[in-house]
């Protein structure tokens, strides 16, 4: 998610000073919905790292011995993390980088794209720096 | 035999609640965990690569992306000199590969050693040296088909006596 989705730029403390009482209440009210949005936006994103983490978990405790990259994808809590579409992409992208779990299949099914060149196919080490260098294009790293 | 260090005996605890056959048969961890490769490589004595058929997941196939059946998995051996053969038995001057399946969708491979066992890398997890029938079961189905090809790669550790 980028910062602007955040409206960081409409939080901060903005003096009423030289507004009229009616301007005041107006400006009062805007701060307090922003704060609003901001926490309900938070909370939201805590909820989806909470549950990513909870299905990446029990994805790979059932399929840390499976064979098949076929099987391991239709498992039915990486199903559910593509479920979750682009929102986790950030979360997949730091699991990569830091276990590099078989999340392929997933970037794949969410993006639509194959920043692997065709060379690379297999190297894992060199699938996760592409898939990395590509979130970093897009902001989600 | 050097006693069995608390690790390894979790490790095989682990594996005998998703292998039952692995109890009381032979079995050997030869390498460490390693998300490198794939059963499929490992049996085609690669260790730098995944290998798989699909379109997704982008892996590497031998002759590019095609179905995931055990038809194609044939193939892909064939390919590499394998042909199919009718027993899994130790055949002198000859390296086998067992392909395991759920019905025709496959779902890993084994590659036979001169010793008459087999190694197989399980999952991202390690490579274990077992008896072809320990991993029959829920995670990797029974055996469906045996390929073979005269013997290409050098003897591995003879330590270990024939089952």
């Amino acid at each position: 998610m980028t910062g602007s989705f955040w409206f960081d730029h409409l939080s901060g403390d903005v003096s009423s000073t030289g507004l009229s009482d009616a301007a005041s209440i107006v400006e009062r009210s805007r701060r307090a919905a922003v704060r609003h949005w901001n926490e309900t936006i938070t909370s939201e994103r805590a909820g989806l790292r909470g549950q990513f983490r909870q299905l990446a978990r029990w994805w790979k405790r059932d399929t840390e011995y499976q064979s098949s990259p076929t099987r391991i994808a239709m498992h039915p809590a990486y199903q559910r993390i593509i479920g979750m579409g682009r929102d986790a992409l950030p979360f997949i992208l730091k699991d990569l980088e830091a276990t590099q779990a078989p999340w392929f299949w997933a970037l794949q099914a969410i993006t639509g794209e194959e920043p692997v060149p065709e060379e690379d196919r297999g190297h894992i080490d060199r699938m996760t720096r592409a898939w990395l260098r590509w979130g970093m294009r897009k902001n989600l790293v | 035999m050097a006693a069995m260090g608390d690790a390894e005996e979790s490790r095989l605890k682990q594996l005998a609640a998703r292998f039952p056959n692995f109890s009381g048969s032979h079995l050997r961890f030869t390498s460490p965990d390693d998300s490198g490769y794939n059963c499929l490589a490992w049996a085609a004595g690669e260790t730098r690569r995944c290998w798989h058929p699909s379109a997704f997941g982008g892996l590497f196939w031998p002759g590019g992306v095609a179905d995931d059946s055990v038809a194609e998995w044939v193939r892909a051996f064939e390919s590499l000199g394998y042909e199919p053969c009718p027993s899994e038995a130790l055949e002198g001057g000859f390296e086998k590969v067992a392909i395991y399946a759920d019905h025709d969708f496959p779902l890993h491979v084994a590659r036979q050693l001169p010793n008459g066992y087999w190694t197989s890398k399980l999952g991202v997890r390690e490579d274990v040296e077992h008896e072809l029938g320990a991993l029959v079961g829920r995670e990797y189905g029974r055996v469906a088909a045996v390929l073979r090809r005269v013997r290409v790669l050098p003897p591995p550790d003879p330590a270990t006596p024939a089952p």
